[in-house]
């Protein structure tokens, strides 16, 4: 590689020299960065006021998430007698248990969808009073 | 690494790299302080770098790249504008009354951007070519080939000139 740099060039342009820094431009670059440093700090005031804004906003979002979450599980325990987060399998009757087999083969294949609904691991008010509105249905037929 | 301890090791050579690069004294003097601004907020990052001088130059190098982007769009204001295509003015060099100097800066204005970011990392910054290449973001054999371009491009210029 070195053969094919020409050094007649290299020592020509090496005949000068850039200049050299301003004089006192040590100084200014130091001090452009402290006053850079403050302004984007987060203890301006603004900044702070934006931070304490987030924060508080996360909080609600979070408490506000809980408290809906707790009034669901309420209604859901209400409406179907145990919490919701009961284990389905080992409350719907499985087939061969003794309970569907007397019913009829259409019937049963009509409760698939029912026992699809309640492997969800949690289910939300809504899908809980839409199952046993069905499940009131099968049972008056 | 401290700014204090940044400028004291690396700050002329940067000052004299951005104003070959940019072409002017005082773009370069506020493009270093947008770099020094820059490091001051990298102070986790110092314990993985490797080589401090080839970090240094890289995210100089990117600070030109944004202002070249940021100079796109705007209306050139005099000679010595700032850009990819810039002139480079002959007071960046150290005695700009000299026929050298003119000739040289000239020379160096007509090269293209890639080819004369090597010409002045390894001519006037001292770099290796590995060093040239991670500052770049390319190979080795890229950043060598670019500066064989650069001479032979600058050896034809030098022949017109004398003819003249």
């Amino acid at each position: 590689m070195k053969e094919l740099i020409d050094p007649e060039i290299e020592s020509t342009l090496k005949t000068v020299t850039p200049a050299p820094a301003p004089i006192g431009l040590r100084e200014r670059i130091l001090k452009g960065i402290s006053t850079g440093r403050r302004t984007k700090s987060l203890t301006t005031p603004l900044m702070r006021f934006a931070l304490i804004g987030c924060l508080a906003f996360l909080a609600a979002v979070i408490v506000t998430d809980a408290l809906i979450g707790k009034i669901q599980m309420d209604r859901i325990q209400t409406l179907v007698g145990y919490p919701a987060l009961h284990n389905d399998s080992a409350v719907l009757p499985l087939p061969g248990e003794g309970l569907f087999d007397s019913w009829p083969e259409r019937l049963w294949i009509d409760r698939m969808p029912l026992l699809a609904y309640g492997k969800a691991p949690r289910r939300t008010w809504h899908d809980i009073r839409d199952i046993k509105a069905l499940w009131e249905e099968y049972d008056g037929n | 690494m401290t700014p204090e301890e940044i400028y004291d090791r690396y700050g002329e050579k940067m000052y004299q790299y951005l104003a070959l690069r940019l072409g002017s004294p005082q773009d370069a003097e506020d493009i270093l302080q947008e770099t020094f601004c820059r490091l001051a907020r990298y102070s986790l990052r110092w314990r993985f770098v490797r080589n401090p001088r080839a970090f240094i130059f890289r995210v100089l190098r990117n600070e030109v790249c944004r202002h070249f982007r940021r100079m796109i769009n705007k209306p050139k204001t005099g000679r010595y504008d700032s850009g990819p295509d810039a002139v480079i003015a002959p007071t960046v060099f150290d005695r700009p009354d000299e026929r050298t100097v003119r000739l040289v800066s000239r020379a160096l204005s007509l090269l293209p951007d890639n080819q004369r970011e090597v010409v002045i990392l390894k001519i006037y910054q001292g770099l290796s070519f590995s060093e040239i290449a991670a500052i770049c973001g390319s190979s080795v054999n890229t950043a060598a080939s670019r500066y064989r371009y650069a001479l032979a491009k600058l050896r034809r210029h030098f022949e017109v000139e004398a003819k003249k």
